[in-house]
């Protein structure tokens, strides 16, 4: 079986600094791939090079085994794309711009089919410019469906979607996905990953710190999981650190937040917690994996996506 | 070809710009208006409508290039600036589909917005004098409409060369002085400023054939001395300093072939730049 997505060595510099380093990534065919990491983890400048919007400064990228450099308008021929900082800046209504995809692509789909799927029927003969930015994200989600691609390349898919817009998508998705359309969108929200996707790439300055399936990094993530403590006042670290089982204690103003290796020793953090001080609220979550992701990415970073 | 789907992109999104409308009628108008008014001294009203094209030439050696300029500098550029570029290149396009099909959609639109002017003259012409010089029209409408054609060229190939707009903007108003107000402004004249270097800093005889082949190099010039195919000996303007017997190098055929050489070169420049960038 071929790989839908397959890089070597693919690095790429702006000036200074590096966007993507070094990066070997696989997608298989067939598969539901999320590419994770905080903004300005390398996720849209590597999706970039797959498309061949930018050239890489090494390395080299193929996408369903043709090399992405070398033969784009092939690769274009066979991937739907949704963008990340596109502009719908000709005065085209919605239909214009679909019946554009479809023409492109050679394709015979139906616009209004199309449309209808992203939820955009009744918006078809408007302006695509004055659209909202959720609308523009679903019209632009429907010219990557159009001609059925074989890969459909969606950067930061969920961006200014409303949880409908969402969960709609993410059907849609399943849908191709079933039907053996190979799927790779970049999010840096690990819930929508978590959501729909088979693998997992994990982005961070530029490197791609870990790739495996959801169990898999559940495994990994082991029965981690944190709590936060809500107190009266500013707690200090309390000696939660002593507890056995207690991996860190972090105070933020009045909040406590304790990460311990294993779900039970949360509840000797809280009733050390209240010995020692006023508890006035706990929130526990199971956020084992959120955790291990926020490790890997060093807690996310500021900045802008390139 | 997806060069076709590009273009006709293009061309259905700017027959939908207010801004172009409204610059292509004025234009008419003004073509319209100055032949309407024009008067010439003791002319037979044929000698007359053939010297309201002659008249018509200039105002075309200097309002075209802007026009052609304000209506194609963002081709390229304004689709990477706004993001259309993503679309353009997320769907099977190559670059040189993009490229050339932009080109095509804005020579498209220039055909028409620099011939329907000739149209209104050669109407009001009609009109007014009984009488229209139609080899004369003809050719001086088709001259001028491959003369903006140069400009589109010229245009759309630095939108292609630049990232930004308004870069594109600067370098093609930088070139409508070199290339067009030259023709008006001695110091900007590549001939004269050849002559002052010649003549002045190396202290050489004069050689006027050369500082006219050198001025012949802007498409202004080659376009001005080109329109004298378009007319009558007693009509025709003398453009270089050289008198009498021109070479066969600053003869009207040659200015086409500079025209020419003008609508092809900017292109492979300003395409092998936009292929050659990072276009996100």
């Amino acid at each position: 079986m071929t790989a839908a997505v397959e890089t070597r060595g693919l690095t790429k510099r702006f000036g200074d600094t590096v966007a993507v380093e070094d990066l070997d990534l696989e997608v298989e065919e067939g598969e539901i791939f999320g590419f994770l990491g905080p903004n300005g983890a390398g996720k849209s400048t590597t999706i970039n090079l797959l498309l061949d919007f930018i050239r890489p400064t090494a390395g080299s990228a193929e996408v369903l085994g043709i090399d992405a450099q070398a033969d784009p308008q092939r690769v274009r021929e066979r991937v739907g794309v949704l963008p990340e900082g596109y502009g719908f800046d000709d005065p085209l209504t919605g239909r214009e711009y679909v019946d554009w995809a479809i023409d492109t692509k050679g394709a015979a789909d139906d616009p209004d089919a199309l449309l209808d799927t992203v939820g955009l029927a009744d918006d078809a003969d408007r302006l695509a410019r004055a659209y909202s930015k959720g609308m523009q994200q679903r019209l632009g989600f429907a010219m990557a469906l159009a001609g059925d691609p074989e890969l459909l390349v969606l950067d930061e898919p969920s961006t200014g979607l409303d949880p409908n817009g969402i969960q709609s998508m993410r059907e849609t998705i399943r849908e191709r996905a079933e039907a053996g359309t190979t799927v790779f969108f970049s999010s840096h929200i690990l819930s929508e990953v978590e959501a729909v996707c088979d693998r997992v790439g994990v982005m961070n300055r530029g490197e791609l710190v870990v790739t495996d399936t959801i169990a898999g990094l559940r495994e990994s993530a082991g029965g981690r999981a944190s709590v936060h403590i809500e107190c009266a006042s500013p707690p200090g670290e309390l000696g939660l650190a002593d507890i056995e089982g207690v991996l860190g204690v972090e105070p933020d103003g009045r909040t406590l937040t304790v990460t311990c290796a294993d779900p039970s020793v949360k509840a000797d953090a809280v009733v050390r917690a209240a010995e020692r001080t006023d508890v006035v609220d706990v929130l526990s979550s199971n956020t084992s994996l959120e955790s291990l992701f926020n490790d890997l990415t060093d807690g996310g970073r500021e900045g802008d996506e390139r | 070809m997806s060069v076709r789907t590009v273009a006709l992109e293009d061309l259905l999104s700017r027959r939908r710009s207010r801004g172009l409308w409204v610059g292509a009628t004025l234009l008419a108008l003004l073509f319209a208006v100055l032949a309407y008014t024009y008067n010439g001294y003791r002319l037979t009203p044929f000698e007359e409508a053939q010297a309201v094209f002659r008249m018509l030439a200039l105002a075309v050696g200097l309002v075209y290039p802007i026009a052609a300029i304000v209506a194609s500098y963002g081709a390229v550029s304004g689709a990477r600036e706004s993001g259309g570029m993503r679309f353009l290149l997320s769907l099977p396009n190559t670059r040189r589909d993009v490229f050339l099909g932009k080109l095509a959609g804005r020579l498209a639109l220039a055909a028409v917005a620099f011939a329907v002017p000739f149209v209104a003259a050669a109407s009001m012409t009609a009109a007014i004098r009984g009488v229209v010089p139609l080899g004369t029209a003809l050719l001086v409408g088709v001259l001028s409409v491959c003369y903006g054609a140069v400009f589109v060229s010229l245009a759309v190939s630095l939108s292609a060369a630049f990232a930004e707009k308004s870069r594109a903007i600067t370098a093609s108003i930088a070139a409508y002085f070199l290339l067009v107000l030259s023709g008006f402004i001695p110091f900007l004249d590549p001939g004269e400023l050849v002559r002052i270097v010649h003549t002045d800093v190396l202290q050489a005889a004069p050689n006027t054939a050369l500082y006219d082949a050198v001025s012949h190099l802007t498409p202004f010039t080659a376009f001005r001395n080109a329109m004298n195919l378009a007319f009558p000996p007693e009509l025709q303007a003398s453009v270089f300093r050289t008198t009498g017997e021109l070479p066969a190098y600053l003869s009207p055929s040659a200015s086409l072939v500079i025209l020419a050489a003008w609508f092809v070169i900017p292109p492979i420049v300003g395409y092998r730049r936009f292929n050659r960038s990072d276009l996100a």
